[in-house]
């Protein structure tokens, strides 16, 4: 049995031709907010939907509090609490009704945590759902997935269709909820400011697999851009720890792993290189997945599996 | 993690609760469905009057057949589809409940919304009955009656569920509910039929029994995801699906039976027909011939010679083979036995049950009383049969079925007096029938006209009408007809080729032809006729010959080869090749072309296994990792 309430285990899923999960692998450590970040189609909510057991893997694992979801077990739902993007609730219904099919549903549900939460948010308990706004719905969806009192909450994209303000009222919420419910959250977004503010632990999902599989801050410590003009007749940096070379008018612009005093120094044996920048992890995002996909370098530890692209840089 | 708030004293049990907060959540269509549903049988009881249902054992029930199904086919179907049409469905099954948890309790919802059904519907017309009508008659049988009517939407509610719920592509969905539908009522319908009548009993078990059958293949199918890239369970693949693709074959059959008939009618029309011309039966071409007043005649290949003098030829006619064979698919209201019969005259209305009860009713007082023979209203013998009869001023009969006596309606006294026929006649039978030359002078009624349709009573030395209450005795001269003295005899097992006789008789040879296609229009006829058979399965083939049959039972075996082929090469497992050859073989090339809509490709598609996952590029070890 294991300790970690989510797994994947080289996961692989297609639809008809298309392969959308390649071996997604990755773990999340309890009471962990781990940030599933990925472009459109990147297959964020095919994974989501194959741990809550929706969906079935073709090949691979994935474990959901030590439960294979492919035989979720009852028992194991009522653990996990769950946001879809569309902020899906029955229309029929009205809030307070909403509460009480929950409470009803969801052994643990906590009605008077759910009901204080939503006077907080300022709706109340008779409007209709679909009299909602949009925001409204999904402040709604998460005070009702988190009094559940989830083990692990689940949210895919919850800040989608939704405006600054409300983006962040919804944040609010769930940080607000979330504090010291020690609760593990995987949440899939597009915001990656938002990311930034409450993910302990990003995964960048890009072709089926894993990018990215780091700790927040060291994320953002360790890769650094690094502007590079090498001189005539010199070869475009490789290795390891180049993550991206893209091509600028004046030479390149490399994205490099952890790049040390005496890394550097060895670029500037082949040309004039800047000084490393840090980036955003917006910025890091879009290096790393951004539109010229074909400039991603081929490193040494790539599996044999990995998409195999690499760009030729002019010098 | 936090304790949860189970403030309440007397906290209802979680399965209770959960009980209740699934049916809170389906609490609006339910009410929608029974309230809607039980008005609608309501007004489908009151169709034929609610005296009609409460008063009588009601022989059939149209209305209520028709409103059943109907209801219950849509109930079915929304139960079904709700949680999924309002994008809830994900919603719901992220909780601690089982698909068959959720399976049984959807079942329950249809169940207890087709009880308000039975009890609310009944109830409601019986009390509408009782106000608006002062009438609180109640007869058990009339009830069970119309409710074996209804048992319909308990067949079609588990059909619609089981069509709508069947993890297949959506638009594949309403195919599947409309062809287990019709292959469920047809086949209901007559293997039921006995003569004119249904048999109650086996009808309501048969539907029974397939309201239980579709709702164990929803069962089955409860707990598969409709997921195109991976296979359904064997459950769902080895039955539900197959017996799909049986009632799609059968539907789909009762369309090529149509098309086949079609051409088989004209290619019939086609064929040169029989007639008597200067004293000797002939082929010939009589199509149209009653509007152009001219027909030519035929030689043996059918093509067309001289033309006939008109008025010299006589159309021999013979029963087409094709017109006697009739689609199979289809059903009707069902019919239990003989309903209530009832005359109207003069704003008098007489009620006549199959078990001789007699009930008046007067146009502007709705109130029915019991009536019957003479003033101590004695009931008529069961199977009685009721009319109206007479010139000028007509009059309410009742044929009394074992006396054979006639009662006629007195409408001051209110009951029925015997009216016997002259000099001591007996009752053969009455009927409408023509009126025969010189009767007309005996009919004081200036409306009726010679050759128009009358009533009339026959008896064993004469026949009769009414006249004001009398009877009046009739010339009765049977017309002669002589063609059927000499009907050509048809000989032949298939729709296309017929051997057509006409027995000699005096003066006359035997005239023999062999009905097959000669002409070009009638080889494409016959084609086109052939091409649809073709589609059947090998066994309904037979109808039209035998050699087609086994014509198409080897394209079957060849196309259930292929069929097998396909699915092996795309991935199938051996027990799906089996199952879709053995199924082509014997349901025909339809067989053939629904597994090309069953077995996708992309099912079975292989998908290679990776040895290990890719290394994220940028990875930090979790602290577990770290610490060992």
């Amino acid at each position: 049995m294991t300790s970690h309430p989510i797994e994947f285990d080289c996961v692989q899923r297609w639809y008809a031709d298309r392969p959308v999960l390649q071996g997604l692998s990755f773990r999340v450590e309890p009471g962990t907010v781990y940030a599933l970040l990925g472009r459109n189609g990147s297959g964020k909510t095919t994974a989501l939907r194959i741990l809550l057991g929706f969906l079935r893997a073709h090949h691979g694992t994935a474990r959901l509090l030590g439960e294979d979801t492919a035989e979720l077990p009852a028992a194991i739902r009522g653990r996990v609490g769950y946001v879809s993007e569309d902020h899906r609730l029955y229309p029929t219904m009205s809030v307070q009704q909403a509460v009480e099919f929950e409470a009803g549903t969801r052994p643990g549900f906590r009605r008077e945590f759910a009901f204080q939460a939503i006077e907080r948010c300022g709706f109340g308990k008779k409007q209709r759902i679909p009299q909602l706004s949009r925001g409204q719905r999904a402040q709604l969806c998460i005070i009702l997935a988190v009094a559940g009192d989830p083990e692990v909450l689940i949210c895919d994209d919850p800040a989608l269709g939704l405006d600054v303000v409300m983006r962040r009222e919804l944040l609010d919420v769930l940080i607000d909820l979330l504090a010291d419910s020690g609760a593990t959250v995987l949440f899939s977004s597009h915001f990656l400011n938002d990311v930034e503010r409450i993910a302990d632990r990003v995964g960048i999902l890009h072709d089926g697999s894993l990018l990215v599989d780091a700790n927040m801050e060291d994320l953002k410590r360790r890769v650094r851009r690094v502007a590079f003009v090498p001189r005539e007749g010199v070869a475009p940096p490789a290795g390891d720890d180049v993550l991206r070379v893209r091509s600028r008018r004046h030479g390149v612009d490399l994205l490099l792993d952890d790049p040390d005093r005496a890394r550097i120094e060895a670029l500037r044996a082949g040309g004039e290189v800047g000084e490393p920048e840090a980036l955003s992890l917006e910025d890091l995002f879009v290096e790393l997945v951004g539109p010229d996909a074909g400039v991603l370098q081929n490193g040494a530890g790539d599996s044999t599996n990995q998409p195999q692209k690499t760009t030729e840089v002019a010098s | 993690m936090n304790s949860p708030d189970n403030s309440g004293a007397s906290a209802p049990s979680p399965k209770a609760a959960f009980a209740r907060a699934l049916s809170q959540k389906d609490a609006l269509w339910r009410v929608f469905f029974a309230f809607n549903g039980a008005i609608a049988l309501m007004i489908a009881l009151g169709d034929g009057g609610f005296f009609h249902t409460f008063a009588f054992e009601e022989g059939r029930h149209d209305a209520e057949f028709y409103t059943a199904w109907i209801c219950g086919l849509a109930l079915g179907v929304f139960a079904a589809v709700f949680d999924r049409m309002v994008g809830a469905d994900d919603h719901l099954r992220q909780r601690p409940i089982a698909a068959e948890q959720l399976f049984w309790h959807r079942q329950r919802a249809m169940g207890s919304i087709l009880l308000v059904w039975f009890l609310a519907a009944p109830l409601a017309g019986w009390v509408w009955l009782a106000i608006t009508q002062r009438t609180a008659v109640f007869e058990p049988m009339g009830v069970i009656s119309a409710w074996a009517s209804f048992v319909p939407a308990i067949s079609a509610a588990a059909i619609g569920y089981f069509g709508a719920s069947l993890p297949v592509r959506w638009w594949l969905r309403p195919f599947v509910v409309a062809a287990a539908f019709l292959a469920a009522f047809t086949v209901i319908h007559h293997v039921t039929k006995a003569d004119d009548y249904h048999v109650r009993w086996l009808y309501v078990s048969l539907h029974l029994l397939a309201a239980a059958l579709f709702v164990g293949l929803a069962r089955l199918a409860c707990a598969a995801d409709n997921d195109p890239d991976r296979a359904l369970p064997a459950g769902v693949r080895f039955v539900a699906v197959p017996l799909v693709v049986v009632a799609s074959i059968l539907v789909m059959s009762g369309v090529m039976t149509e098309g086949a008939r079609e051409f088989a009618v004209e290619l019939w029309r086609e064929y040169p027909q029989l007639a008597r011309y200067q004293g000797r039966v002939r082929l010939a071409d009589l199509h149209n011939a009653w509007r152009n007043g001219r027909a030519r005649l035929c030689d043996g290949d059918h093509r067309r010679t001289d033309l006939m003098e008109s008025d010299q030829w006589t159309h021999l006619r013979f029963g087409v083979p094709q017109y006697r064979i009739v689609s199979l698919l289809g059903f009707r209201e069902p019919r239990w036995h003989r309903g209530v019969d009832s005359e109207w005259v003069d704003g008098q209305g007489v009620y006549l049950t199959r078990l001789g009860e007699a009930f008046a009713s007067s146009i502007h007082g709705r109130r029915k009383v019991p009536t019957g023979i003479g003033p101590e209203h004695a009931p008529f013998s069961s199977g009685s049969r009721i009319n109206s009869l007479g010139a000028g001023k007509e009059r309410i009969l009742v044929v009394d079925h074992e006396s054979n006596r006639i009662y006629c309606y007195d409408q001051k006294q209110g009951f029925f007096v015997p009216l016997p026929l002259p000099d001591g006649d007996r009752l053969v039978r009455m009927r409408w029938r023509a009126l025969p030359k010189g009767a007309l002078q005996l009919l004081r009624d200036p409306l009726v006209q010679e050759g128009s349709s009358y009533g009339f009573v026959d008896g064993e030395k004469s026949s009769y009408f009414l006249d004001d209450g009398k009877w009046v005795a009739i010339p009765f001269v049977e017309k002669p007809e002589p063609w059927r003295e000499r009907s050509p005899v048809v000989v032949g097992d298939g729709w296309l080729k017929v051997t057509v006789s006409v027995p000699a008789s005096a003066g006359q040879s035997e005239f023999s032809h062999h009905y097959s296609p000669r002409t070009f229009l009638e080889y494409v006829y016959a084609g086109l006729a052939a091409g649809f058979a073709l589609g059947l399965p090998p066994l309904f083939i037979t109808q039209f010959s035998w050699q087609l049959a086994i014509f198409a039972l080897a394209m079957g075996i060849l196309l259930g080869g292929a069929a097998a082929r396909r699915v092996r090469r795309i991935g199938g497992a051996p027990a799906d090749r089996q199952l879709w050859l053995w199924l082509t073989i014997v349901l025909g090339p339809l067989g053939a072309l629904l597994s090309l809509v069953f077995v996708r490709p992309r099912t079975y598609r292989e998908r290679p296994r990776l040895a290990a996952a890719p290394t994220p590029r940028v990875f930090t070890p979790i602290m577990k990792e770290l610490a060992s």
